[in-house]
């Protein structure tokens, strides 16, 4: 035990180049927001709103680095949320009893995520043997998924939403810890840490960078892709569900559309976070880092009233192609060395 | 041998599916073969059938590209802005070079940001096009234009022909813009199959390493590709407005991936190199009568999604698996040598 | 005869850090048929890449009917004549026999549309020309491999080429085929049209070329007349070092205890009734050409595909492997073909690409990764198979082909097995690597008791290494040697099928 330790510091301490970059970058965007909304930025009341907004895209993209680190890409992440959001809360309106006590309350929430969690997991075992056993490639696959997941939460709902949650949900959502961290910003938390847990010290983490990286040489390698592929996009799948329940406390309502714009950030987390769309390569810590940096931006701009939020849409694809063209540029400048 | 041939290939077994679909919607509905059915089914066709058609070359150069709705939703919202705002009297067809040059400089950016970058393009497009998206909200502020610029208003109310169908009076009219989608396929049909370059895209969706050693331009052929593309996607979006008379944001919601569905379902092979281009038509024609006639079929509106998504999982399930089972065993026949050689 | 055709001068090539080629000349007559030798890695195809101008040269010139380059593009190389029938062959799997045999005239002649008429005739009139018949409409991708060679070299002929280039073309050919494809050489001669031959098998050289050149580690060795040359000086250029390798011979073998023993196996289209035994502290050589079945054999007691017919025992007792994990639960290990595609992680640290076979043995009871363990234990491989590396946790991509190969072997001993199955355990390896693998593999059966099957199509390492071999033809084993009465003549003779047999 205590060897293991030893190991986990040092690799705490071996920042990769990556998280240095993305460091610096998030340092530069605060100082530069701070001049520009003459310190009002810097103030603690922003950093509960990053804390408070970023979570639910950090948890999809958590989903989407997993599958991306495979090897592949998962875009059912957003159908799955809203599916998965739609049924939750027409399962915790229909099982939960009238003035129930506040355990009751509690206990109705976490049936809820249980049933929550176990419609991602289908959806994504759906998914996952679409990709592993009848061999579709995993954005077609995924693509049309997609539209199978997202039509089922459009046929129950008629495209309408559900409103009248019972409040325990978005109180929950809403509820911070010592008036400071939001509840949402700790379900992040303890998904990236079991995310981390799951690729750092787990066989099958490994097993997931391994086929990332070739998954030929994985097989012959002695490793059950199938297995470990359906495994992942299940994962994905209930990262996607768990922050399908984040977005309906959020709005206080369940909607087939709500994760809509929502796919181009999670990918952009991914990319920005240093995850390789080739598979192979991707830590959490870079999506971590990648969440805040483009939270605090988001938040940035919302202090200028002025920019309608349809340029955000505009920013995301900028910072999307620019990064990936900022990561072309510095690989061929090490490969010129 | 012939016959074998035509077992063999893809696009036959589409015809056999849409004819048994074609006749269970008759028996289901007698409303199947009604002039003004086909009629409607033909115009629904224009603008994914042209949108097919250019994707088609995209996925046989083993790419993909998912910017190309947003590419023609900005086009169309340019386009018809800039006429209304400016009062344009002249010809309809500047607003077809217009809309096709704006897709020029869209695609050409996906296709140089593809050839440089070598990143998978699914993701480069899908930057791409949350920035046209961007624009088309942001910039230009569009939702919905309800008065059309004259040009294009009599564009929109000038019909090839008008069928009525006696039984249940419902007309239907063929818009002008068919002759566009006929133009469209020949066009990429010429191309891929009689020019140099279309054998390139072919080639370099087969083996990329190959076709650069074969003296391809292999760079020129990526851009090309999502070039003529945004050309097409810019053409389409204003065909879309004079066939419907009028611009709204959500016209191209989720055709990616209809679109994408279609194009695999005619039998190309979303890895590259190969499929056709008769096959790409018949898949578009599969999915339309589909999602056209749900409601003849007796399946509510709202459940068309769930629908085609698995239609498309289920066509691409089926080839997939084939390749997989394929990879189970040994492709060519090592013992068959032998025994020609013993007898 | 006499007038030069090309002169590549002083051609140097790096790639990082490492020199494939440092300072090389060649020289090529007019209608000349030049053989170009060296082992695996020796340089000879960077050399050809840079010739048909996919790779850019760091240094020298190339000279072709007197004008002088710096370096060549593609396009340009195929405008002088300069065609290259590659390896892999370079052909499309997707399009027809027609259009992979005419796609390069019609692009050398800058076509920009495609007349399907002269498509065909042009490629007919090619395969006339070799006098090879093909299915013209049949698509490329389900022929076999000899076929795809064919088409390459039918494809290479047209364009007024005036030199043919090819990388190792009868890799994949019975006797008779080569037989053929040297009569089409011979034939191409005749018509002014030089050939350069790229091959490591000696009795090819003496047979088809007039000059000869010699690479090693990216140097030049030698450059003569076929004529001037015999067996034991062509070794000595080759390998630098005189054949000292001693011919394996197992202290003893308990034939009554064969831990791995195959019956009648049969895979539909791969092999049939394959049958041998395999003891521990044996290695057992498996030799054909490519496309003989072996390496499907190998796949197949790996459980990457499923036997269709026969029995799998070990020791003693029937066995199912369906699946390599089934292989791996037996205590077998299988060392892949291609070293790229099917061994190596390429983004991984040469750490993770050591542990990957044995990552579930690394657990400890709370299922998590024991990674610790992990690192000593390579360290351990690391020094008994001497793998040259800075730090573990460097790239796999650092390291020069023969260290990545012996990364592979380590993985695969770190999971303990029994019997090791290698498919082509040195190719593109260097030679020091090579003879320490070869070692190491002696070591492994004589001091630690494994069954090793070692199949390849490298003459010498089959017979200096294994103790019987058997020769697969068309899946089929037609015959079992003790390698003490055979010469290495004798075995190439055995393998591609001799003249007297097939005539």
């Amino acid at each position: 035990m205590g060897k293991k330790k030893r190991f986990d510091v040092k690799s705490l301490l071996n920042i990769s180049s990556n998280n240095k970059k993305l460091l610096g970058m998030l340092l530069l965007v605060v100082i530069v927001l701070s001049i520009a909304t003459g310190g009002s930025f810097a103030g603690i009341g922003q950093f509960k709103l990053i804390a408070y907004l970023f979570p639910e895209m950090g948890v999809l993209a958590l989903g989407m680095m997993l599958a991306m680190v495979s090897g592949g890409i998962d875009l059912t992440v957003i159908a799955v949320a809203d599916l998965a959001g739609i049924l939750s809360c027409l399962f915790m309106k229909a099982i939960m009893p009238a003035d129930a006590a506040m355990p009751v309350q509690i206990l109705v929430l976490l049936v809820t995520l249980l049933f929550a969690l176990a419609i991602g997991a289908v959806c994504g075992l759906f998914t996952g043997i679409l990709i592993a056993r009848v061999g579709v490639p995993a954005m077609v696959a995924t693509l049309g998924a997609s539209d199978i997941i997202l039509g089922i939460a459009v046929g129950i709902t008629n495209g309408s939403s559900i409103k009248e949650l019972p409040p325990i949900l978005c109180r929950v959502v809403n509820f911070e810890l010592f008036g400071l961290i939001p509840g949402t910003t700790i379900v992040f938390i303890i998904c990236a840490a079991l995310v981390a847990f799951l690729l750092n010290m787990t066989a099958t983490g490994f097993k997931i960078y391994m086929i990332g990286s070739n998954a030929t040489a994985s097989e012959y390698s002695g490793s059950d892709n199938k297995k470990i592929l359906t495994l992942t996009y299940m994962i994905s799948g209930m990262l996607s569900a768990v922050a399908g329940l984040l977005m309906c406390g959020h709005f206080n309502s369940a909607r087939s559309d709500f994760g809509k714009s929502y796919l181009t950030p999670a990918i952009l987390i991914c990319v920005l976070a240093g995850v390789n769309p080739n598979g192979g390569v991707g830590k959490v810590s870079g999506i971590v880092l990648a969440v805040i940096i483009l939270q605090s931006l988001s938040s940035g701009f919302a202090m200028f009233p002025s920019i309608s939020d349809y340029y955000k849409n505009l920013i995301w694809g900028l910072v999307l192609i620019g990064i990936m063209i900022m990561n072309v540029v510095t690989a061929k400048k090490g490969q010129n060395k | 041998m012939k016959g074998k041939n035509l077992l063999k290939k893809n696009e036959f077994y589409i015809v056999i599916i849409i004819a048994v679909l074609a006749c269970i919607i008759q028996a289901i509905s007698g409303q199947f073969f009604t002039s003004n059915n086909l009629v409607d089914l033909l115009r629904s066709m224009i603008v994914p059938g042209m949108m097919a058609a250019g994707l088609f070359m995209v996925i046989v150069s083993g790419n993909i590209d998912v910017s190309f709705p947003y590419t023609a939703m900005l086009c169309m919202f340019a386009v018809t802005k800039w006429f209304s705002v400016i009062n344009y009297q002249g010809p309809v067809f500047l607003a077809f070079l217009i809309a096709g040059l704006i897709g020029l400089v869209l695609g050409l950016l996906n296709g140089v940001l593809a050839a440089w970058l070598k990143l998978p393009t699914l993701i480069i497009t899908l930057g791409t096009c949350t920035i046209f998206l961007g624009i088309t909200q942001g910039v230009l502020q569009s939702s919905v234009i309800s008065v059309l610029p004259a040009p294009m208003a009599k564009m929109a109310a000038t019909n090839l022909f008008s069928v009525v169908n006696g039984e249940t009076g419902l007309g239907s009219s063929m818009p002008v813009s068919i002759l566009f989608l006929i133009a469209i396929y020949l066009i990429v049909g010429f191309i891929m199959k009689y020019t140099m370059l279309g054998r390139g895209i072919y080639a370099v969706g087969g083996d990329p390493v190959a076709a650069e050693r074969a003296g391809f331009n292999v760079n020129f052929i990526r851009i090309f590709v999502f070039t003529f593309m945004g050309v097409v996607g810019g053409i389409t979006g204003i065909t879309q407005v004079t066939v419907s008379g009028m611009c709204q944001i959500n016209f191209f919601d989720g055709y990616e991936m209809t679109i994408i569905a279609a194009v695999v379902l005619g039998g190309a092979n979303i890895a590259g190199g190969s499929g056709t281009v008769i096959g790409t038509f018949l898949g578009v024609l599969l999915m339309k009568m589909i999602s056209n006639n749900l409601i003849l079929l007796g399946i509510p509106t709202n459940w068309s999604k769930f629908m085609t998504g698995i239609l498309i999982i289920a066509g691409v399930s089926m080839s997939a698996y084939k390749s997989v089972l394929a990879k189970r065993r040994v492709a060519s026949n090592i013992l068959e040598d032998g025994h020609k050689e013993e007898a | 005869m006499s007038e030069i055709l090309l002169q590549a001068k002083q051609i140097s090539k790096h790639f990082g850090g490492v020199t494939a080629l440092d300072r090389v000349d060649l020289t090529i007559k007019k209608g000349e048929i030049h053989c170009l030798m060296g082992e695996n890695g020796c340089g000879k195809s960077t050399l050809i890449k840079i010739i048909s101008g996919f790779y850019r040269p760091d240094g020298g010139s190339i000279t072709f009917e007197g004008k002088e380059y710096d370096r060549l593009s593609i396009a340009e190389s195929i405008g002088l004549g300069i065609q290259v029938i590659y390896q892999d062959m370079s052909i499309f799997p997707n399009l027809t026999v027609a259009e992979n045999i005419a796609i390069n005239n019609e692009l050398y002649n800058r076509r920009k549309l495609v007349n399907w008429k002269a498509v065909k005739s042009i490629a007919k009139e090619a395969l006339d020309h070799i006098g090879i018949e093909l299915p013209l409409e049949a698509v490329v991708g389900e022929l076999s491999v000899a076929d795809k060679q064919l088409i390459a070299i039918a494809r290479a002929i047209l364009n007024n080429s005036k030199l043919i280039i090819m990388d190792e073309p009868t890799s994949a050919l019975t006797r008779k085929e080569v037989d053929k494809l040297f009569k089409v050489i011979r034939q191409l001669q005749q018509e002014g049209i030089s050939t350069l031959f790229v091959s490591h098998k000696l009795d090819e050289v003496f047979e088809i070329a007039d000059q000869f050149t010699v690479f090693r580690n990216g140097k030049l060795v030698v450059a003569d007349s076929a004529k001037n040359i015999n067996d034991e000086q062509f070794v000595y250029y080759m390998t630098g070092r005189k054949l000292e390798e001693v011919a394996f011979t197992p202290k003893k073998i308990d034939h009554d205890r064969a831990i791995l023993k195959v019956e009648n196996l049969g895979l539909t289209n791969g092999f049939a009734n394959i049958s041998f035994e395999i003891h521990p502290g044996e290695i057992l050589g498996i030799t054909g050409l490519l496309g003989s079945g072996r390496t499907e054999l190998a796949k197949t007691l790996f459980g990457l595909y499923s036997a269709t017919e026969g029995h799998i025992y070990i020791d003693g007792r029937e066995v199912q492997i369906r699946t390599p994990m089934d292989a791996i639960r037996h205590k077998i290990a299988y060392v892949p073909e291609d070293r790229l595609t099917e061994g190596l992680f390429l983004t991984q640290s040469i750490e993770n690409n050591m542990i990957v076979s044995n990552i579930d043995r690394l657990k400890t009871g709370k299922k998590t990764v024991d990674y610790e363990k992990g690192h000593e234990d390579s360290l351990a491989w690391v020094k008994n198979l001497g793998i040259k590396l800075n730090e573990l946790k460097d790239g796999i991509q650092t390291l020069s082909g023969g260290n990545q190969q012996k990364v592979v072997l380590g993985k695969w001993l770190e999971t303990e097995p029994r019997v090791l199955i290698l498919n082509g355990p040195t190719v593109g390896v260097d030679i020091a690597a090579k003879f320490d693998i070869h070692a190491y593999l002696r070591t492994l059966a004589e001091k630690m008791n494994l069954a090793i099957l070692l199949i390849s199509d490298d003459i010498s390492e089959v017979l200096n290494n294994c103790n019987r071999i058997l020769i697969i033809k068309n899946g089929r084993i037609v015959s079992e040697h003790v390698n003490t009465e055979l010469d290495q003549h004798r075995l190439q003779e055995l393998v591609t099928g001799s003249k007297e047999e097939t005539a």
